[in-house]
């Protein structure tokens, strides 16, 4: 059954693509940021 | 005992897998018109010639089988299934006809690989493969992540009513809007943003690395499908070594990151519900294994010597294991030296982190991190149990878009997929075992990374590899993306049209149209 979109639905408009494209580039700048961090930890744990 | 199905019942198969197959000429369609703009001679009659067997199979199998029954749940699964076997066939074909496949098994291993985004590859002179050959190639990713079945159907209209029984078929039972044709339409708005950001991020970072021009636009856009997509295909043999750029790598991990990410998690950040990021169940399982493995991984490397400094142990250790963990498969470093020069505790990571896999509900394939996430909360509500009195009231629950009880079922079903996926990255090794050629290492790497959908290869696969293990390959990335339910609900229809009892009288249902 096609029920209808509910109100809270924000999706729709160019505003809602920048906010949910911004927040994974983010998450992914944090995700690299913890990388870089693990690999200086480790590589001095290592020595 | 099983009913046994009966005329009517293969006919609204073969009819709905028409439909696939018609549909899946325009997948070949759209790279021949770039081959014929690019004078792409050879390219251009390969994909024309893909697409005129393709619509034709798709029109003789419409017009001879058109029928109004409706799609049962049995008949869905096993449209799918087959779906997904037909559509690697016909997707082989162009591939099989451009020269660079010594057979048309080898082809079809490289169209299922590319259909079902998982990237091993047996392609040979890929360095001089033609553009729009190329795109071909990448489009499978794109086609096969979003669901071959739902692309031709939802995005043509020409499932009606039965496309909500062929998507939860295919592996996707998430429903972000109540209507299955606008989630569909949802996931393909979010990669069409994606695919202007991040082709156009691509471009700009590979033309920093020296690579400009119409060259530079074909491999921004084939390694947007194969990021985004997880796939793992590159336009270079080196795949993302050949670029010898940060910055690109950084691009990369960004679109493997938006890939990994259920479109689920998407629909909720696209609706600012940022809360969901801390309480959601399978982002906080795949933060944990990632910073984990990803730790289990740089600290092997260092202590085996392959990278003494903090550069290399991110671009090649970590990229690595965000490679395999979202299921993506890109190599930043030739894979022989996983044996070679990695040492024991960095490949363990990356085999786990391939089987362990990205979020449900992604294009990523793997065990998914919401299974292991509900098995472990399992775990924990046991171990409660056995501690708490038995007249304490004990529910566990885990976040999902909202809170919810984890019911016995839903734990159950969890733990099976897990269970199916082990026994089949196991079964792979195994396999390969029987080839003496390689030890379990080498297998078992190759074999979870078949069954995961994720693409690394430690060597095995290539042109000359066993035609053997090529199909035990090819069986397992099928049942991989298809996470077992629709393959085994086929299996079971087809023993039941051979041992099943037949309706009488014929239910209405049943009868022909």
């Amino acid at each position: 059954v096609d029920r209808p979109v509910s109100p809270r639905d924000r999706t729709a408009g160019w505003q809602a693509s920048v906010v949910g494209v911004g927040t994974v580039v983010g998450i992914a700048a944090v995700v690299a940021a913890i990388g870089w961090v693990l690999a200086l930890v480790m590589q001095l744990m290592a020595l | 005992m099983s009913l046994r199905p009966d005329g009517s019942d293969l006919r609204i198969i073969g009819y709905y897998l028409g439909k696939v197959a018609a549909g899946l000429s325009l997948m070949m369609a759209l790279p021949a018109v770039l081959a014929l703009v690019l004078g792409e001679w050879n390219a251009a009659s390969a994909l024309l010639a893909g697409a005129a067997v393709a619509f034709g199979v798709g029109q003789l199998t419409e017009w001879r089988l058109r029928t109004r029954a409706s799609l049962t749940w049995a008949h869905g699964a096993v449209v799918v299934a087959l779906a997904w076997l037909l559509g690697s066939v016909l997707g082989a074909v162009p591939l099989f006809l451009s020269g660079h496949f010594s057979d048309f098994l080898d082809a079809w291993f490289e169209a299922m690989s590319g259909l079902t985004t998982s990237g091993l590859s047996v392609i040979q002179d890929l360095d001089h493969l033609s553009y729009s050959m190329s795109f071909y190639r990448h489009l499978t990713h794109f086609v096969g992540g979003q669901g071959i079945v739902i692309v031709v159907l939802a995005l043509l209209s020409a499932g009606g009513g039965s496309v909500g029984t062929l998507y939860v078929a295919e592996g996707r039972d998430e429903r972000l809007v109540p209507s299955v044709v606008r989630t569909a339409r949802f996931i393909f708005l979010i990669a069409s943003v994606y695919l202007g950001v991040g082709t156009l991020a691509l471009l700009g970072s590979i033309w920093t690395a020296g690579i400009g021009g119409w060259r530079g636009l074909g491999h921004a856009v084939n390694l947007f499908f194969a990021a985004f997509d997880t796939g793992g295909f590159a336009p270079s043999s080196q795949s993302i070594g050949y670029y010898h750029s940060v910055t690109v790598e950084l691009v990369i991990m960004f679109l493997m990151v938006a890939g990994t990410m259920s479109f689920a998690l998407h629909y909720a950040l696209w609706n600012r519900r940022y809360g969901e990021l801390g309480q959601n169940t399978e982002v906080r399982t795949l933060a944990i294994s990632l910073v984990t493995l990803s730790a289990m991984a740089l600290y092997g490397l260092a202590i085996s010597g392959a990278y003494t400094e903090t550069s290399g142990l991110f671009r090649k250790g970590f990229f690595t294991v965000l490679s395999a963990h979202s299921g993506t498969g890109f190599g930043v470093t030739s894979g022989r030296l996983f044996l070679t020069d990695w040492g024991v505790l960095a490949p363990s990571a990356v085999v786990i982190a391939m089987a362990l896999g990205g979020m449900a509900g992604s294009t990523a394939g793997g065990i998914k991190a919401v299974r292991i996430g509900v098995t472990f909360t399992g775990l924990v509500q046991d171990i409660r149990r056995l501690l708490l009195p038995e007249s304490a009231l004990n529910v566990a629950s885990y976040h999902s878009g909202r809170r919810r009880v984890l019911r016995s079922e839903v734990l159950r079903s969890a733990t099976a997929v897990l269970l199916l996926y082990a026994g089949t990255y196991l079964a792979g090794g195994l396999v390969g075992l029987f080839y003496g050629e390689w030890d379990i290492t080498a297998t078992l790497f190759e074999s979870v990374s078949a069954a995961a959908n994720v693409g690394l290869s430690i060597g095995i696969v290539g042109p000359d590899m066993p035609r053997g293990l090529q199909l035990t390959y090819i069986a397992q990335m099928w049942l991989g993306r298809l996470e077992f339910v629709a393959v085994f609900a086929m299996v079971a229809y087809g023993v039941s049209l051979l041992s099943g009892r037949r309706l009488r009288p014929r239910s209405p249902r049943w009868g022909r149209t």
